[in-house]
């Protein structure tokens, strides 16, 4: 098909203003949080599933590849256009439908933003627990992709735990829907696989996630540690003690340099990690498991132990950590984050391996990480105007998964294979493995027209540049 | 004339691993052969030879649930996978352990507990019940508000497909994004995909202090409403269960002591039992907000029952469907979103079999009701039992939820499909199912759709 | 479809006004400034968040594409409001990245028909020139009691002022019946002596806003300050700095080193946000000026916002009851770009009787901007909706604020919607507070 006849059966179906092609515009959606690029060939702002399902219909006959895109804030490369791809964006389909109390539900658009989401059910007590470090920008849509996390899925679980349904709409512009209201459905479970599934199955229009009762009580407590070692004995101690708490987070030295250097959160400068626990529940219950983790915490050596309470006061001790990431751009001006994930006992052996990797490298390597549930997020820092520093760093962070997997780990505990790990998959999975995934992909999008190229090994490495034209399209 | 299908499985196995047929029927057919491996394995060479030669796989657990699904369309060969019993790996600082499938689940329980640590899994019957059994059917139990599914809690899998190959997803780490979620394709789909040989759950540590209430009320409306208000307050418990008097006679006989001041003889007297688990203090104010809360939303009586026995309270209401089942002529679950949950109890108490209502077993906070039907002099005729299947389900339909059949003659049995209407996803599951097992050996039928 | 331009020479930004690869590349993408910009949160289009902004200027500096009018169209529809920057977990200073990437549009004679306009008639003409500036009030004045309409509409004088008049001419916002201005004299202090002030007039507020510069004096004397506001000062060149006229912004930021240093005061102090917190990044601005560079660092560090140096001083809390309820509009110049959100809180709160309700989303751009509500209308219009309904919300009829074009534009958003009620600046109330003991 003529690319300009495409073109215009896209505007005639969302109208002309909700395409993007022109080029200079496309410029702004090539990139995610990420190391990686890609130019789509246009970006389609549908207003409704009828609208999803004709411009998805539209692309899979002209044989255009698409990719579902939230607000581009994925670590993984998921949202990246492959070649030849368009985007389908949803910031016109970002309303909350429906705030059900009774059933502590809310059906949403996938591009409401989880923070809104979480910020508007609060008024009626309850809260959306999948809470990524960007969910002040991050989409719904994009959550279900990629299985979003957050500090507080130790208690709660991760977003899969939290979607009960959606309508999704298939490669060929079907629409399906999957799960229900109910908890609990008969069939396979495809919403269970669907998400997580990094927008190859499909794209979610609709999604009906549960939403929690927001506790009575909240504590967080902040340890101060002299190493990152003595702040691994203290998450053991604490898990130890039959505690989970609602999060578990630890920042390491470097990672408290950069935090202090952009603004003051309140880190000694010789401070070697920074320990985060949040505790959620009735007030007494916080209040006995609290004075636990404080005593853990100094019998596991920890110079510094503060407490809050109150929201504002919380708010403080989780600046540095939330703030963590953008802080690392004023050591280096690109991080690449690993998103690797090691059992519990193996934290602190594994950190020690990591630090080898950076002298190994000459890398700095920054960690901020969830260390109750073991994902750690080694940050490997450079500046990617340097040239072959990319590849160095590539080189450095299989190493540091090879590391993570050989501890009884894996690669990725939130973010998503994406296109950055695909390359790694077979440090995990067998051919065999990998074959059964792709033939659950096989049933939902046998033309593998959604976000193909991404998750799977190919040979194909990182792309920093605009892609080429696609096959078959002529401009 | 060919040798018999046991007597192949010996040459392949050995005699070992064959044992005899008797007491290994389902829905009424009895298998050629049934095969008890001893280790994974053989459980692989058995698939290979059965997917090469069409002979249809039933694995088998413990047992417990082989009545679950339709009709298989064949069933030659009984998989026993109860030797696969081993704990694999299991250290208390990671919370997680490793298990083959054939571990039951109170056995697993046993093992973990001296680790301070459980895995929340609820199944009826758990000295029978096997992981792999429970994973491949899915559900919950009394206290599914609060743990959810076996889904939630799977952090990894490994499986042996229809033709023999070892695949596993997930890994032994409680997050893992890594690849698609095909954990959460395996757990609910009732061995008709693979067969489970190992799983790697997420653990909880066992709480210290366990209680419960037990609270009469003079309908089963009230009960369920009564359960809602106490769900959403402060005192939620983590689970809450309401019966009927008819299915608490038999609680009521073995409670009798602490039952008796309930005032449980009037037979519109529904009974509920809320479970708490947590810190001393913590459990001690909820039980007592609890109590408070539910004498004012219109219970006749509430009593509290704390430590053990409100553990036995728990057995008893998890084995409650076992126990009803006998009994029963027809039992449905339905599954509803949880608002639903009263109003689809009070509807579903209005179908009739034979003249007799349903006993009735509900979860209001999961929004799970399961109805019992008892037995009745001459009941085998067809219609009334498609007539109450039918109008269960719309009920359920209207709802936004299902109606799985769990229960019912085998001839009626044989002309359903006892999961209900297919959703529209149903030729998304097909086309799994065929890349699978394309030569569809692995329990042929016995799943939604034919599948 | 257009093809990149890699392969080609780079052709980029240039000259010694470039913005810094320093700060462009110090922003990661990781998208969380999104939701903080106005434009963004209104339009969801990545062209118009932060982030897509820098990438366009990371494109053009990489010699991946031109600056081309498109791309301009979405440097121009920022508001430089800053907010961005207040969130940036990177420390990306946006201000500045955008000031100078404006600066190089504009030398590349790439600015749209409407900043042009503007710049011509209003930031290089008139801001240069408070002679100018005061005749065209004087007339405005004069056509507000006579209605000369032709008279205005022949001459380029709707271009005298922000608020999106050219359009809205009946909408005139009024002029001061008494305007303010730099003097000799000197405002004594009230009670014992703390320091010595000098007061920024500036452009714009003593015009339209003389009572407000008033009652800056006197809360100012009142809570123990030497107040002069010193001849020979001028306009302090933020407008021109955020359009990227750098040049004039360079020569206003000297004069008024000059005319305000020369006072041998201890601080220099203004009632405008926008013109404080371009103030104190004069050394900024002059980091390459010689002469000027320490002066303009010494310049800075003695420059503070009135809130801030009142409740530094600390300001005596007033003792009289003001028995309403308010609201408070954070300026972005205020609580972005100077961080100031506490002090202005403080004020209010400090006043017997006075109950402030907090609008949702305060920070917020409304949508004024400085000349964005002219050069920008559609987008302005949308955002002061955004912010009206939030107003509304509060139920309070009385929006409090700390910076004139903010109060220039909530005040045209109440006309309006014909909703009742008043805008005034935080020195106002606070003036009655004490005018009521």
């Amino acid at each position: 098909m003529e690319f300009k006849k495409f073109l215009t059966g896209l505007q005639g179906i969302v109208g002309e203003a909700n395409v993007v092609f022109h080029h200079d515009d496309l410029l702004v959606f090539e990139y995610d949080g990420s190391v990686d690029r890609g130019l789509p060939y246009a970006v389609v702002f549908p207003a409704s599933t009828d609208e999803v399902s004709r411009v998805i219909a539209l692309a899979y006959g002209a044989g255009v590849p698409m990719v579902g895109r939230g607000t581009g804030t994925g670590l993984s490369g998921g949202a990246i256009a492959p070649p030849g791809a368009i985007q389908i964006a949803f910031p016109r389909m970002n309303h909350i439908l429906e705030v059900d109390t009774e059933n502590r539900l809310a059906l949403v658009e996938p591009g409401v933003i989880n923070l809104n989401l979480d910020t508007h059910v609060r008024k009626f007590g309850l809260r959306y627990a999948p809470d990524p470090s960007s969910q002040r920008a991050c989409s719904l849509g994009g959550n279900i992709a990629e299985n979003a996390g957050g500090p507080h899925c130790l208690a709660y679980g991760t977003t899969t735990n939290h979607v009960l349904g959606m309508e999704v709409v298939l490669e060929t512009g079907e629409v399906v829907n999957l799960g229900s209201l109910a908890r609990e459905t008969v069939g396979y479970d495809l919403r269970g696989v669907f998400t997580g599934s990094e927008g190859t199955f499909g794209i979610a229009t609709k999604i009906a996630v549960r939403l929690l009762p927001v506790p009575e009580s909240v504590r967080t407590f902040l340890g101060i540690f002299p190493d990152v070692e003595s702040a691994c004995t203290a998450v053991s101690a604490i898990i130890e003690n039959g505690i989970v708490p609602a999060a578990l987070e630890m920042i390491d030295a470097l990672t408290i340099q950069a935090v202090q250097k952009v603004s003051d959160a309140g880190y000694p400068d010789d401070a070697g990690a920074v320990l985060l626990i949040e505790l959620e529940g009735l007030q007494n219950e916080v209040d006995e498991i609290g004075a636990e983790v404080e005593a853990a915490l100094w019998d596991t050596g920890a110079t510094q132990v503060r407490a809050a309470e109150s929201a504002e006061e919380r708010e403080q001790l989780w600046a540095g950590r939330k703030g963590a990431l953008g802080a690392l751009g004023s050591i280096a001006p690109n991080y690449f984050l690993v998103d690797g994930v090691v059992p519990r006992t193996k934290l602190a052996q594994v950190l020690g391996q990591v630090a080898e990797v950076s002298k190994k490298y000459d890398i700095p390597i920054a960690n901020v990480f969830h260390a109750g549930d073991g994902n750690l997020h080694p940050c490997l820092l450079f500046d990617e105007r340097q040239p072959g520093a990319l590849d160095n760093i590539v080189a450095a962070g299989a190493e540091v998964l090879r590391i993570c997997v050989d501890a009884g780990g894996t690669l990725t505990g939130e973010h998503g294979v994406g296109l950055e790990k695909k390359e790694q998959m077979p440090l995990v999975f067998s051919e065999e493995d990998m074959a059964a995934m792709i033939s659950v992909r096989d049933a939902f999008a046998p033309d593998n027209a959604l976000n193909p190229g991404k998750i799977f090994p190919d040979g194909v490495q990182h792309t920093h540049s605009a892609h080429p034209a696609a096959p078959g399209m002529t401009v | 004339m060919e040798s018999s299908l046991g007597d192949r499985l010996v040459g392949l196995l050995g005699s070992n691993a064959v044992v005899p047929v008797d007491g290994y029927n389902v829905d009424g057919l009895t298998p050629q052969a049934v095969v008890r491996p001893g280790n994974r394995l053989q459980v692989s060479e058995v698939l290979r030879w059965a997917s090469a030669e069409q002979v249809s796989v039933l694995p088998w657990g413990g047992g417990t649930r082989m009545g679950l699904g339709n009709v298989p369309r064949k069933a030659d060969l009984v998989l026993d996978l109860s030797r696969l019993d081993r704990l694999v790996d299991y250290q208390p600082a990671d919370m997680t352990a490793t298990v083959e499938a054939g571990v039951t689940l109170a056995s697993l329980q046993e093992q973990l507990a001296p680790g301070g640590e459980f895995v929340p899994l609820e199944s009826e019957l758990s000295s029978r019940s096997t992981v792999g059994g429970i994973l491949s059917v899915g559900s919950g139990g009394p206290l599914a508000h609060a743990y959810g599914l076996p889904r939630e809690w799977l952090i990894g899998v490994s499986v042996l497909s229809a033709d023999g190959i070892a695949t596993k997803s997930g890994g032994k780490v409680v997050k893992n994004v890594t690849g698609y979620d095909l954990n959460k394709l395996y757990t609910g789909s009732l061995g008709t995909l693979g067969v489970i040989v190992e799983a790697s759950f997420k653990l909880l540590p066992i709480d210290r202090e366990a209680g419960a209430l037990m609270a009469s009320f003079p309908s089963l409306s009230s009960a369920l409403s009564a359960g809602q208000k106490l769900l959403h307050s402060p005192a939620a418990p983590m689970g809450y269960q309401s019966v009927t008097s008819g299915a608490s006679r038999r609680l009521q006989d073995s409670l009798n002591a602490a039952s008796q001041d309930l005032g449980l003889g009037d037979p519109e007297t529904a009974l509920s039992f809320a479970f708490y688990s947590g810190r001393a203090n913590a459990t001690a104010r909820r039980l007592e907000e609890g109590a408070a809360l539910l004498l004012s939303a219109g219970a006749n009586a509430v009593q509290r029952v704390e430590g053990p026995a409100s553990n036995g309270l728990l057995r008893w209401i998890t084995d409650a469907p076992s126990e009803m089942s006998p009994r029963s002529a027809l039992m449905m679950k339905l599954s509803v979103p949880s608002k639903a949950a009263p109003s689809t109890s009070a509807e579903s108490s209005d179908i009739t079999l034979f003249g007799n209502r349903p006993e009735q077993l509900a979860d209001p906070g999961f929004g799970t009701i399961r109805l019992f039907w008892p037995q009745a002099p001459g009941g085998a005729e067809e219609q009334p039992f498609l007539d109450a299947i039918k109008q269960t389900q719309q009920i359920a339909h209207r709802y936004g939820g299902s109606a799985v059949v769990e229960q019912c003659p085998l001839p009626i049995k044989g002309n359903i499909d006892v999961w209900g209407d297919a959703p529209d996803s149903l030729a998304i599951m097909r086309r799994i199912k065929d890349k699978f097992d394309p030569a569809g050996i692995l329990n042929p039928g016995r799943f939604l759709g034919g599948i | 479809m257009a093809q990149p331009a890699t392969g080609l020479p780079l052709s980029g930004f240039s000259g010694p006004d470039a913005p810094a690869e320093a700060d462009l590349y110090r922003c990661v993408h990781c998208g969380l400034c999104l939701s903080s910009c106005p434009t963004y949160v209104e339009t969801a289009l990545e062209m118009e968040s932060p982030r897509g902004r820098i990438a366009l200027m990371k494109a053009v500096n990489e010699g991946r594409v031109e600056i081309s009018p498109r791309i301009v169209s979405h440097w121009e529809a920022c508001l430089q409001c800053r907010a961005c920057e207040a969130v940036c977990p990177s420390g990306v200073p946006y201000g500045r990245i955008m000031e100078h990437t404006r600066a190089q549009v504009k030398a590349a004679g790439l600015q749209s028909k409407e900043l042009r306009r503007v710049s011509r008639f209003f930031l290089q003409t008139t801001l240069t020139h408070p002679w100018k500036l005061r005749l065209g009030a004087h007339l405005i004045r004069i056509y507000q009691r006579l209605g000369i309409q032709k008279l205005l509409r022949l001459s380029h004088l709707l271009y005298l002022l922000p608020g999106g008049i050219a359009k809205l001419e009946s909408n005139l916002p009024p002029m001061g019946r008494k305007f303010f201005g730099p003097s000799a004299t000197v405002h004594p202090a009230q009670g014992e002596k703390k320091m010595t002030v000098a007061l920024l007039s500036g452009c714009v507020m003593p015009l339209m806003q003389g009572p407000t510069m008033e009652a800056t004096v006197r809360v100012l004397t009142r809570n123990g300050c030497d107040v002069v506001v010193p001849k020979g000062q001028g306009c302090c060149g933020a407008l021109n700095a955020h359009a990227g006229d750098l040049f004039n912004a360079r020569k206003m930021a000297r004069t008024n080193i000059d005319a305000l240093m020369a006072a041998g005061v201890e601080r220099i102090v203004t009632s405008s946000a926008g013109c404080g917190s371009t103030m104190k990044e004069y050394a900024d601005l002059l980091k390459d000026d010689p002469e000027y560079s320490a002066k303009a660092a010494r310049f800075g560090e003695m420059t503070q916002d009135v809130t801030e140096l009142l409740v530094g001083l600390p300001f005596q809390a007033p003792t009289a009851t003001v028995n309403r309820k308010v609201t408070y509009q954070d300026p972005c110049h205020l609580a972005h770009a100077q961080r100031i959100t506490a002090a202005p809180r403080t004020i209010l709160n400090s006043i017997p009787g006075l109950e402030l309700v907090e609008m949702e989303n305060s920070g917020l751009c409304c949508g004024g901007a400085g000349i964005y509500s002219t050069t920008q209308p559609a987008l302005s219009q949308r955002l002061l909706k955004r912010k009206m309904d939030s107003i509304d919300a509060t139920g309070t009829h009385e929006i409090i604020t700390a910076n004139p074009g903010c109060m220039l534009q909530v005040e045209q958003g109440l006309k309006a919607r014909k909703m009742p009620g008043r805008v005034r600046h935080v020195v106002d109330i606070l003036d009655e507070a004490y005018g009521l003991e």
